[in-house]
């Protein structure tokens, strides 16, 4: 290969690279300026798409601040960079920056009060928000404005998860689950009400929707977890560590779903996480919080979420904490 | 890049007048290069992995110091500041939270009862004991007045009159084991170790996973078997 000359004026040669030089700079000012406010790192943002799912790593335990405190907490959303904490003991919503820093509080005062904040669910720029005390689901803008009640019909919403342009909805009034399009049309309805048959559900709190479409349902005072398809049909129990004779969940209560399909199962009354593969089989369990010299383990975990960079998020209702944990 | 010296030959010198594109490269890659070195130390000291770590006790201490800060005169607000030192196993200022507290509210009977913890915390039992037997005595029914006044009794070595207001706890919260595993500790510390055996047993019967209740049993059979005295 012969050495290749370009040949320009000196002005123009020194214009051109400077030029170019700026482009580069303004380009990564762009860049870096975005990961900044968005606090998360290009490198965190890579591995979360790269890396395989590992044992879940503690990161940080967040109680709030000095002024706002978390109190019992029953549900956490993340995405897009934030998370959204369900601050249900002082009826309002706590939303953090990605280092776990408080940005805003919000539902504690304003035009619509909420009074027992229990799931979430972020669309786009939308907060939904099932409130077991008012028996609705509100709507806020992302900055806490309350837009308006969600319109559809429930008995007792408990929780709420969106995908794939379908709102599904934990009902403990009618121990359904009901799906809605975007303007609350009903779609269908999962499961009713029954204890040991499948398809059951007594009290069902916990919902996920896998890459696939399948439902899958934590069927709290029943003690198991069910998936459904997305018309209702029972496929199958996820039986975790059940078949060494061992009752798999206690009373299993929030769900999510990792990128490589693991489900992880929330058990207040058992204290820990469950760690279920595709199969159902138990892959490991998490009580731990901070570092093993700690001694600290999870009180009463409820609410769980996992983002796009694969953190758990962890609502620890009997110790009044948001926990975050690395999955890669 | 050189200036053009040679004026004379405007051929040579529109070669010289050149960049290569090579240099430019390498310009274009020092600049990019720069930019990641600078824009990473920027983010990984300022923005990035910024997670606090949280002490819930400073945390609560320090919301309850705001708290009291904001209304001297109010009572609740010292409790919560006691308590968040009681916690912090701070325990001087704890009492000194407790005692402003029952200054301004002495008739208020959750800040006598808080004030009795502080004194039991502090090991100064006689007086936690001066605050909860009047307690007792106006709500019969007060489980923890009943069972704090076990444990004042217990520290001071008054282990008849412990298990007599321990046995009252028990009476109004029948299913507590922690109460009867309370009371296999006061037997043992009385040298009752059959009595101590049975409270503890009975601590396992509501509670069989109960793994200090167990460490106890242990700790009390193997002294019967003429084994080490141990604590649980």
């Amino acid at each position: 290969m012969g050495h290749k000359k370009v040949f320009i004026s000196k002005q123009l040669s020194v214009i051109f690279v400077l030029i170019v030089v700026l482009i580069i700079t303004i380009a990564s000012l762009a860049f870096f300026g975005w990961t900044y406010s968005k606090r998360v790192s290009p490198v965190e943002e890579l591995a979360g798409r790269l890396m395989p799912v590992r044992q879940p790593t503690w990161i940080a335990t967040v109680y709030g601040n000095e002024q706002v405190r978390v109190s019992q907490p029953r549900a956490v959303f993340a995405a897009n960079h934030e998370i959204f904490l369900a601050d249900t003991n002082n009826h309002r919503i706590l939303m953090f920056d990605y280092n776990g820093k408080l940005v805003r509080k919000f539902g504690d005062d304003g035009e619509q009060k909420l009074v027992f904040p229990y799931g979430m669910a972020v669309v786009e720029d939308e907060v939904f928000i099932s409130d077991l005390g008012l028996n609705k689901v509100a709507v806020f803008d992302s900055k806490g404005k309350f837009l308006r009640f969600f319109p559809v019909k429930l008995s007792r919403p408990v929780n709420v998860v969106y995908k794939d342009e379908k709102l599904y909805f934990a009902d403990i009034g009618t121990h359904q689950i009901v799906i809605t399009d975007r303007s609350g049309q009903e779609i269908g309805r999962i499961g009713r009400p029954g204890q040991k048959e499948p398809g059951g559900l007594s009290y069902p709190n916990g919902i996920a929707v896998s890459s696939d479409g399948r439902v899958i349902v934590a069927d709290t005072n029943n003690g198991r977890v069910q998936v459904f398809d997305q018309q209702g049909r029972f496929l199958e129990e996820l039986l975790g560590d059940s078949a060494q004779g061992k009752k798999a969940f206690a009373a299993p209560t929030g769900l999510a779903t990792d990128k490589e399909g693991n489900v992880y199962v929330s058990d207040p009354l058992a204290k820990t996480i469950s760690i279920v593969n595709r199969q159902g089989q138990l892959v490991s369990t998490l009580q731990q919080v901070g570092l093993p010299q700690d001694n600290d383990s999870l009180s009463l975990p409820t609410g769980i979420s996992i983002d796009a960079n694969q953190r758990l998020y962890v609502a620890d209702y009997g110790a009044s904490r948001l926990v975050i944990y690395n999955l890669k | 890049m050189q200036s053009c010296e040679i004026r004379s030959d405007p051929v040579r010198c529109s070669e010289r007048k050149t960049v290569s594109l090579g240099k430019a490269l390498i310009v274009f890659g020092l600049a990019l290069g720069m930019n990641i070195v600078i824009g990473f130390a920027i983010g990984y000291s300022f923005f990035w992995d910024k997670h606090q770590q949280q002490d819930p006790n400073q945390l609560r201490i320090g919301s309850a110091q705001r708290e009291v800060e904001a209304n001297t005169q109010d009572p609740q607000a010292h409790l919560k500041l006691g308590y968040a030192y009681l916690v912090g196993k701070e325990t001087e200022k704890a009492l000194k939270e407790y005692s402003e507290a029952y200054r301004l509210a002495p008739n208020d009977m959750q800040v006598s009862y808080n004030l009795a913890l502080g004194y039991i915390a502090d090991k100064q039992f006689a007086e936690a004991i001066k605050l909860l037997e009047p307690l007792t005595e106006k709500v019969p029914m007060d489980f923890s007045a009943h069972f704090s006044l076990g444990e004042a009794y217990s520290g001071k070595g008054e282990y008849d009159k412990a298990i007599s207001s321990l046995s009252k706890a028990a009476e109004i919260k029948p299913g507590d084991a922690y109460v009867f595993y309370t009371m296999a500790l006061v037997y043992k510390q009385a040298g009752e170790k059959e009595k101590a055996l049975a409270k503890v047993n009975e601590a396992l019967r509501l509670v069989p996973e109960y793994q200090q209740a167990l460490k106890l049993k242990s700790s009390i059979s193997g002294e019967n078997a003429g084994g080490k005295l141990s604590g649980p």
